[in-house]
């Protein structure tokens, strides 16, 4: 870059105040929300207050979820976690009418084949509630705290692709930043852009 | 493809680039090659060709907000290495809340391709390659596709024919350049985070705010906004919005800009490296 338009460029960094206004992540406060599961019970959010949270936004028919439910490995976790009193609540944000839109009796048929064990699965049809957590794939990822704060959002795991053979090897920052908060550490890895299908809104 | 040396030398005489497709009725894969032989040491290009059927997209490097972009698994003979996929300037597609960036249509991928000088003497050698591609319209299917072609090894290497030419120089002309002339700065601004463009002499202002800007960095800006053009003290910048958890003070800013149509210069993209201040 030539000195001339160096300078240029620092005047008009100046005249905007380069210094001033960093705007960091920190860890937002997890959206309320009441929603009714594929049993017709009613879940909110700060029902679970005190426990360790996670929502997995979920369309069955999307192949990177299929990944995780074909390998068995969703499962795995939502098992293994609720032994350790972390509430894992897979929640359906598809639109009437949009892929992986299921009614509650479709839901329960699908999660007994697929043998997942979520405390719940959570529809939420409208999308409000995927909106208020600007959940953009499915899966999408959210670990929350007892306090209520999200310490993880994002990816499931590191490997973005559709094959059951790139889950063995990868770093899957749900279980990360649940070990880590679980042993009073810093989650390391905050937030990472999540991956898979759209959301069907 | 199983081909004997007696079709394969008529076929090289002919100066056919001879290639088998992997298709399937959402997305066919061709592997062309821009020379028919090769002289140990010397390098070539291939190209994998994607055809999408109507309605179907794939991404790019950055697939935004959704998808993934393909992967390539090559089968080459001892001796020859391929170097990193070129992607052509993408498109953007935008779903409600949600934007992506890929590409309808045809999807030319230029590869370069090295050989070594002592590669084993050999009538022909057969190139291919597996891609593992993501297709989306409303829906989305994972694809495993393959191509294949041969090249043949000899004393002098030889173009392909003219019309196989003729393919590579427009996958090339597609392409972003990487041009000295152009400078980018870039700074954040609370939530923005401005790109400060500095545009050779031959390209005015006006021409420079018709440039459609994709980063190049999945997760690092708020895609929603597609960017909007505007004058800092003088100069032009491009402001955009950092994402929640992707862009922090001091991260370069890095993707393409991209025009309709080619500027002056011969190339309609180019990529942007803009360090901070």
């Amino acid at each position: 870059m030539n000195t001339h338009t160096r300078k240029k460029m620092m005047a008009a960094l100046a005249a905007v105040g380069i210094l001033g206004g960093a705007w960091i992540g920190q860890a937002r406060p997890a959206p309320e929300f009441t929603l009714t599961d594929s049993n017709g019970n009613t879940h909110s959010l700060a029902d679970f207050k005190g426990h360790y949270v996670v929502l997995e936004w979920i369309n069955h028919d999307c192949p990177f979820v299929k990944k995780f439910y074909n390998a068995g490995k969703m499962q795995d976790w939502q098992q293994k976690y609720a032994e350790k009193d972390v509430v894992w609540l897979s929640i359906c944000s598809s639109a009437p009418g949009k892929q992986g839109h299921l009614s509650a009796d479709g839901w329960n048929e699908i999660t007994a084949k697929m043998e997942a064990a979520p405390a719940a699965v959570l529809i939420d049809e409208d999308g409000g509630v995927g909106k208020a957590y600007e959940a953009k794939t499915t899966p999408h990822m959210f670990v929350i705290n007892p306090e209520g704060e999200i310490i993880y959002e994002g990816a499931i795991d590191d490997k973005p692709t559709t094959k059951i053979e790139d889950i063995e090897g990868a770093t899957n920052y749900v279980k990360a930043a649940l070990k880590a908060a679980m042993a009073g550490e810093p989650v390391e890895t905050a937030s990472t852009p999540p991956y898979g299908c759209s959301v069907k809104y | 493809m199983r081909l004997t040396p007696a079709i394969g030398a008529a076929v090289l005489a002919a100066g056919l680039a001879l290639t088998s497709t992997g298709a399937r009725a959402e997305v066919q894969a061709e592997l062309l090659t821009d020379v028919t032989a090769i002289r140990p040491g010397d390098g070539f290009t291939a190209a994998i060709r994607l055809t999408l059927k109507d309605a179907w997209h794939t991404y790019w490097t950055n697939p935004g907000d959704v998808g993934i972009p393909a992967r390539f698994r090559w089968t080459l003979p001892p001796g020859c290495l391929p170097g990193e996929a070129q992607w052509p300037p993408p498109e953007r597609f935008v779903d409600g809340d949600l934007v992506s960036f890929g590409y309808e249509g045809v999807l030319t991928l230029l590869v370069p391709i090295q050989t070594t000088t002592n590669m084993a003497p050999a009538a022909m050698m057969r190139l291919a390659v597996d891609v593992a591609l993501l297709l989306c319209k409303e829906e989305c299917i994972p694809f495993d596709v393959s191509a294949s072609g041969v090249v043949g090894i000899g004393a002098e290497t030889q173009a392909a024919r003219e019309t196989v030419m003729e393919t590579f120089e427009a996958a090339r002309r597609a392409l972003p350049v990487h041009e000295a002339q152009w400078r980018f700065a870039s700074m954040r601004d609370e939530q923005d985070v401005l790109l400060f463009v500095d545009p050779p002499l031959t390209v005015d202002v006006a021409t420079l705010r018709r440039a459609r800007w994709f980063p190049a960095k999945r997760g690092q800006l708020d895609l929603r906004e597609a960017g909007q053009w505007t004058t800092v003290d003088g100069m032009t910048a491009l402001r955009v919005r950092a994402a929640r958890g992707g862009h922090a003070p001091g991260d370069p800013l890095d993707g393409l800009l991209v025009w309709s149509d080619l500027l002056p210069a011969g190339y309609r993209a180019v990529h942007v490296h803009a360090p901070p201040p």
